[in-house]
């Protein structure tokens, strides 16, 4: 099983984190990305880490893997985000970019 | 969502499940901290065994190689066994285990269990190491508490159904739920404490859920055995009605030799898609009743019961095979799997460890944050409030040194000594209970600090004293590519970091310390609780 599920997750959290007033200030996003625009962005994620998972490792095994991966990636989204928190978008941007890197190997 | 309006009647239900979680937390918290901790470290149970006997480095073979060279070792030196256990080595295991019962001798009385043992895999040899627990002790630890059977057993029981209830009564406490779900501030007191046991307990809430649960149901049949005693006039009925029934034969009493294995083996992995056998059990053998058992591996697949199928040892005819599942005990199958992480390779074994230090930091945060409200200012804390902060200290900073300590003595006892496996065991306890003990002699702020600080010390000295006692060390690990040592030493380094902040946030200071970078909530953090009083 790889870690594919995890880093799009954590991409789908740090856009549902985005979407939250609280949240949004601490994170620089780009000025045209709406509360909205992102929050439809993280479930578009969520959902397609599941889809993933699935599909790399069939349902029963994709889905335990992606509901694993999914919460280490909000705890360190969070401690991220309480030291950092202009870190978070950027490291969401490049657990992006490994993910088809790493289904690529 | 933001939180609604309290009603009243909600709002009494929110303070009665608050008081449910503060209490049964409390109760329940100094032994679970410990259950997550050791439960945690077992993920890596094959891992830590195999660094406790670095004298161990057996060549790699295909399974069928091993079984056929542990089976002539056996023919050599106990052919007229009742059963043979052959455990095969697999990518976590390096060596073969054995395990022979001897047939009942009728006219004396029962002779005691014979020692597991290791073979070589390819020549079949034994191989001679150190005597070490390894990774078992953790694993043993953490359901069986080091208590008398079947003390230890039910004692975890019960925290598990406490921590069950914690869990529920403390989502339904938890009124900003999806407000607070990133929500971490530190340096701000009580409001530090309870943002980071919000989040270590909401974010990995499934996780904590389905490990306490499944815990619980891994031992059902011990702590709920009426449904099963009601019905069945044995437990072994129940047994091979749920589970199915290899046949188990007597001996025939004629002589037949026992056909070579590696041709079984195979035949089940055809069998099963390829996948290799984890467990050969050989009955009768060199008996014309002989059989061979071959149990799959469970490695990746998510139920951990293992499928079967049986050969007669004279013919080599396939005798039985173990039926589909049906839903029921697929279902603990899973159950089962899911808890003790078998399936998982090395990805998601790490995230169940770092799934687990989630766990143990919810505890080790709600154990804390317990003192931290009731602490007034100004006022010199009550017997209580000192009593749990004393038992917290020795919980939560005290149990990881008398780990560090376990490993430390595994290299330290010489080689040879005799049980040094129950000494390096009673290191354990002896440095956690003589630690937590010794820490009474500080104000309570400076023990956190020390004992903090000398956990960092104790998981630093690890891989020093790894690399001047063996040939394994760091270093020579990393040139011959030898990835089980440089992570095993990697991963106390990365403890040790952990353990260091945490003493570093907990170093008593003259005045508020000032906001200063933020840490992983692994392990309590007390600075920020304990600035508000000193308590002396």
């Amino acid at each position: 099983m790889s870690p594919e599920a995890g880093l799009i997750s954590f991409a789908a959290l740090t856009c549902l984190a985005a979407a939250m007033k609280k949240h949004r200030t601490g994170l620089t996003l780009p000025a045209q990305a709406s509360p909205r625009g992102v929050r439809i962005l993280g479930w578009t994620l969520l959902a397609l880490a599941a889809a993933v998972g699935v599909r790399q490792a069939g349902v029963a095994m994709g889905l335990t893997a992606w509901i694993g991966q999914l919460c280490v990636a909000g705890a360190i989204l969070v401690l991220v985000m309480s030291w950092r928190p202009a870190l978070a978008p950027a490291l969401a941007c490049l657990a992006l970019a490994t993910t088809p890197l790493l289904a690529g190997l | 969502m933001t939180p609604p309006k309290d009603s009243p009647a909600g709002k009494a239900l929110r303070q009665s499940m608050a008081w449910i979680h503060a209490w049964l937390g409390l109760l329940a918290g100094w032994i679970l901290f410990a259950m997550f901790l050791t439960g945690t470290a077992s993920y890596f149970r094959p891992e830590i065994t195999q660094w406790m006997q670095p004298e161990l480095r057996p060549a790699v073979v295909p399974p069928g190689q091993a079984a056929e060279s542990a089976i002539r070792y056996l023919q050599r030196t106990s052919p007229d066994d009742l059963q043979w256990f052959i455990y095969l080595p697999d990518d976590r295991t390096a060596a073969t285990r054995v395990f022979a019962r001897a047939k009942p001798n009728p006219d004396a009385p029962p002779a005691k269990r014979r020692p597991e043992f290791k073979l070589d895999p390819a020549t079949g040899q034994p191989l001679e190491a150190r005597d070490t627990r390894g990774g078992e002790h953790f694993y043993r630890f953490h359901f069986q508490l080091q208590i008398p059977h079947p003390w230890g057993r039910w004692l975890a029981g019960v925290c598990a159904i406490f921590m069950l209830a914690a869990i529920m009564s403390g989502v339904i406490t938890h009124k900003r739920f999806f407000a607070d779900f990133f929500t971490l501030r530190w340096s701000k007191g009580q409001r530090s404490w309870l943002d980071a046991h919000n989040v270590s307990a909401v974010l990995a809430l499934p996780f904590h859920a389905m490990i306490t649960y499944t815990g619980l149901i891994t031992l059902v049949a011990m702590y709920m055995p009426w449904p099963v005693l009601a019905n069945f006039s044995k437990p072994a009925e129940f047994n091979a009605q749920a589970y199915g029934a290899p046949p188990e034969g007597k001996a025939s009493g004629r002589a037949a030799p026992l056909l070579p294995v590696g041709p079984m083996i195979d035949a089940a992995a055809r069998t099963w898609g390829g996948d290799t056998p984890r467990t050969v059990v050989i009955r009768n053998p060199n008996d014309a009743a002989a059989t061979v058992t071959v149990l799959r591996s469970t490695a990746g697949r998510l139920s951990a019961r293992p499928d079967s199928i049986t050969f007669s040892g004279a013919t080599g005819e396939r005798l039985y095979q173990s039926p589909p599942s049906g839903p029921a005990i697929a279902t603990a199958g899973v159950m089962l799997g899911l808890h003790l992480g078998h399936f998982a390779g090395p990805v998601m074994r790490w995230t169940y460890f770092l799934l687990g230090l989630t766990g143990a930091a919810m505890v080790g945060t709600g154990l804390v944050l317990w003192t931290v409200k009731r602490r007034k200012p100004n006022a010199a804390p009550f017997f209580g409030l000192r009593l749990v902060e004393r038992l917290n200290i020795g919980a939560v900073a005290c149990l990881p040194v008398g780990m560090a300590a376990f490993l430390l003595a595994n290299r330290l006892i010489p080689p040879g000594m005799a049980d040094r496996a129950k000494l390096e065991v009673a290191t354990m306890f002896w440095v956690w209970f003589g630690l937590a003990a010794l820490s009474l002699l500080r104000p309570a702020r400076r023990a956190w600090a020390d004992t903090l600080a000398l956990a960092a010390a104790a998981f630093t000295a690890i891989p020093l004293v790894n690399a001047m006692t063996t040939n394994r060390g760091l270093v020579p690990s990393a040139v011959t590519g030898d990835w089980l040592f440089v992570g095993f030493d990697a991963a106390m380094l990365g403890v040790a970091a952990l353990c260091g902040l945490a003493a570093w946030r907990a170093w008593p200071r003259a005045a508020v310390a000032a906001p200063s970078k933020p840490r992983a909530a692994k392990i309590a953090q007390p600075a920020a609780a304990l600035e508000e009083t000193h308590v002396a």
